[in-house]
């Protein structure tokens, strides 16, 4: 064993100088790190008291199995800038996945192996970790994390490649052993653990920094105006959390901020945390039951279920344009036009988003102008630049 | 397990409250989900463009009160003073993750039943269409399935079918033939439409999450 190690790292030393060389088929590129001495720390965060509420710490989906760890994520970070993952050497996790746009992608259908697209806009990965179900994609097809990461990998419009190739790619590489062996004890490169390294890393993507959070540590309570917030950005709020006026017009929280319907006594919202919502929901994207993508109901053939789709966290959500599961909306502007004057009658729509009460057809917003570009620089306060920013969510590739 | 009455009280007035305050104000356009609107917020009439689609269902009965329910032990509908000086083991059920603490999302009733998993095509338990329209013809998702045959050679190849919808191959092949036909879409969509929940189901645990938040106790399970 030990010899076969040697082996490999002096094949793969004399091979290190051109970046492509092939471990079979796949092709491997010279690896040059640039990490820190002390790893990066991915697990003791300075969150805010809204962050520390039991409540929403008890949404973590982290495994028992797998509890991130500073090294763990290290390694996971690497192995998600790894271009080596996909078939041609192309395509990394972060190619689709890109920092700069809290981790999604710009690109309606990202691109993927030899050009090949899906039809599906590239989710943002972000607080991820609070997702309770611990479901991922779009149609919350995967079960956890640890199963969803290496899915890709497989993906023929994404890597294109297969996981026993990616592993065998990674332990040629002898920049790969020591980091194995830091997250996990020894050097044993196999894709269990390539799989719990890279949802580390993404369970550790946690934003909690944006203007709006500096806004609520101060005020204390999210329906009271933040002192940090301009006029339109309060009124937006206001808007957002359906507390502008008597017919409650937006209240897009009712959806979007989780358990926010649930007061305590005191009259307190239950979570200000997290902008998701607690199950799949139809959003009236379309008037038809049935479309190119239906969502849950393409796996599960129920008519009940054609239309629901997972819902991102709106934080960041000014990075991660195009919006929705189909990228249909290429600005801020769209997506309250849609729900201002375009919310169709899907026969799933969600009742938030019907008249109700004896009355027929859809619920639309129709803010006025100044109310809609309000709601838009409310959205704007959840964008975190310093996770955009943070060295230790980069490429560490050289 | 400790249970302390002090907070346990505070607990419940917190879960009785909201259902007794007077003046709350109706419930939202569509508010079926059987949350409690803040009290002390202004009444909102639904003021929205109607379009067309059914009436909305009449609003959900208030939700059970769980820790009541708990101590209730002979379900008399009410508690007795036998009944209360067991309240500290009777109220231990409800710590469901059995971490000896029971939180407020241990006690929140659960919600009404939503459309689910093992629903029926046709459209809800009265009969009537499903909300905002037709009813909808299993055979018109049949149909939509097999338009993603895209050579119209009468089945749908693993290349056909997006990457995203594998499982229906693997689940739907049953000739193994590594096509789907017609007919075994048509099956597919019988078992697994009709008895979504039992068998396979939505992505884990279905959609219309009931119950508390998310449908279920965070993915603590080992993998
Ligand atoms: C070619 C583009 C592409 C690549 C490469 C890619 N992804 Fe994705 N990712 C997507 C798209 C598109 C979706 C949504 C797909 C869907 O719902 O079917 C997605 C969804 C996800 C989600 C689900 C997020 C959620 O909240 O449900 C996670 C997690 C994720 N990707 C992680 C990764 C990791 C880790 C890698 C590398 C191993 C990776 N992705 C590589 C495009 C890509
Ligand atoms: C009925 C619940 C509901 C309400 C109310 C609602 N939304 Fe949404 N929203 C959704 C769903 C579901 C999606 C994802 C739909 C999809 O992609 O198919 C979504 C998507 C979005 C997105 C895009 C997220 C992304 O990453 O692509 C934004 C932005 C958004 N909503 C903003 C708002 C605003 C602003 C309001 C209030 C005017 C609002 N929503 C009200 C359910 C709702």
């Amino acid at each position: 064993m030990k010899t076969r190690r040697n082996l490999l790292a002096m094949v793969a030393f004399l091979c290190g100088t051109s970046p492509f060389v092939s471990a079979g088929d796949s092709p491997t590129i010279s690896t040059k790190l640039d990490l820190p001495e002390t790893p990066f720390n991915y697990t003791k965060f300075d969150l805010p008291d809204h962050f520390q509420a039991r409540f929403v710490q008890r949404l973590d989906n982290t495994p028992r199995s797998n509890p991130t760890t500073n090294e763990g994520a290290t390694l996971g970070r690497v192995l998600f800038y790894d271009r080596r993952f996909s078939k041609d050497g192309t395509v990394s996790c972060a190619s689709c996945h890109s920092q700069k746009h809290a981790f999604s992608d710009p690109d309606r259908f990202s691109k993927g192996v030899g050009g090949k697209r899906g039809d599906r806009n590239a989710m943002p990965l972000v607080n991820v970790k609070f997702v309770e179900n611990g479901k991922f994609f779009w149609d919350e097809r995967a079960t956890t994390l640890e199963t969803q990461v290496l899915m890709p990998i497989e993906d023929r419009n994404e890597m294109a490649h297969k996981v026993d190739l990616v592993v065998e790619t990674l332990r040629l590489d002898p920049a790969y052993a020591p980091l194995f062996r830091q997250a996990f004890g020894d050097e044993d490169i196999t894709a269990e653990r390539v799989a719990k390294a890279l949802a580390q890393f993404v369970r550790s993507i946690v934003s909690y920094q944006s203007k709006f959070d500096e806004g609520l540590a101060q005020a204390g309570e999210i329906r009271d105006d933040f002192a940090n917030f301009t006029e339109a950005e309060n009124l937006g709020k206001k808007i957002f959390l359906g507390d502008h006026d008597r017919t409650s017009r937006g209240n897009c929280a009712t959806c979007h901020l989780r358990n926010y319907a649930f007061f305590r006594n005191d009259n307190k919202a239950v979570q200000s945390a997290l902008f998701i919502p607690d199950r799949l929901l139809n959003n009236g994207l379309d008037q038809e039951l049935a479309t190119t993508d239906n969502g849950v109901g393409d796996l599960t053939l129920n008519a009940r279920h054609y239309g629901l789709f997972k819902t991102p966290d709106l934080r960041n959500v000014e990075l991660t344009a195009p919006y929705m599961h189909d990228g249909r909306f290429q600005t801020l502007e769209e997506v309250v036009d849609h729900y201002n004057t375009g919310v169709k009658l899907h026969p799933n729509l969600d009742p938030q988003l019907r008249a109700g009460r004896g009355r027929p057809g859809v619920r639309l917003m129709r803010l006025e102008p100044h109310e809609s570009a309000a709601l838009v620089a409310f959205l704007k306060t959840l964008t975190d630049h310093k996770l955009s920013n943070d060295p230790k969510y980069s490429d560490p590739f050289r | 397990m400790q249970v302390r009455l002090a907070g346990l009280l505070g607990v419940m007035a917190m879960t009785w409250l909201p259902a007794q305050e007077p003046g709350q104000r109706p419930p939202r356009p569509g508010a079926e989900r059987g949350e409690q609107d803040p009290a002390g917020r202004p009444p909102r009439p639904g003021d929205f463009g109607p379009e067309d689609g059914p009436p909305p269902p009449p609003p959900p009965p208030p939700p059970p009160n769980l820790i009541f329910l708990a101590l209730d032990l002979d379900k008399a509908g009410e508690i007795s003073s036998k009944e209360l000086a067991k309240a500290a083991t009777s109220l231990a059920k409800l710590d469901k993750n059995k971490d000896g603490i029971i939180t407020e999302d241990e006690v929140r009733p659960p919600r009404p039943p939503r459309r689910g998993p093992g629903d029926d095509f046709e459209g809800p338990p009265g009969g009537g269409p499903p909300r905002g329209g037709r009813a909808t013809d299993p055979k018109a998702l049949v149909d939509s399935v097999m338009k993603m045959d895209k050579n119209n050679d009468g089945k749908i190849s693993s290349a056909e079918l997006p990457e995203r919808m594998t499982r229906m191959m693997t689940e739907g092949d049953t000739n193994k033939d590594g096509y789907l036909e017609r007919s075994e879409v048509e099956a597919l969509s019988k078992r697994q439409g009709t008895q979504g929940r039992r068998r396979t189901g939505p992505p884990g645990g279905g959609p219309p999450g009931g119950g508390p938040p998310g449908g279920g106790p965070p993915g603590r399970q080992d993998n």
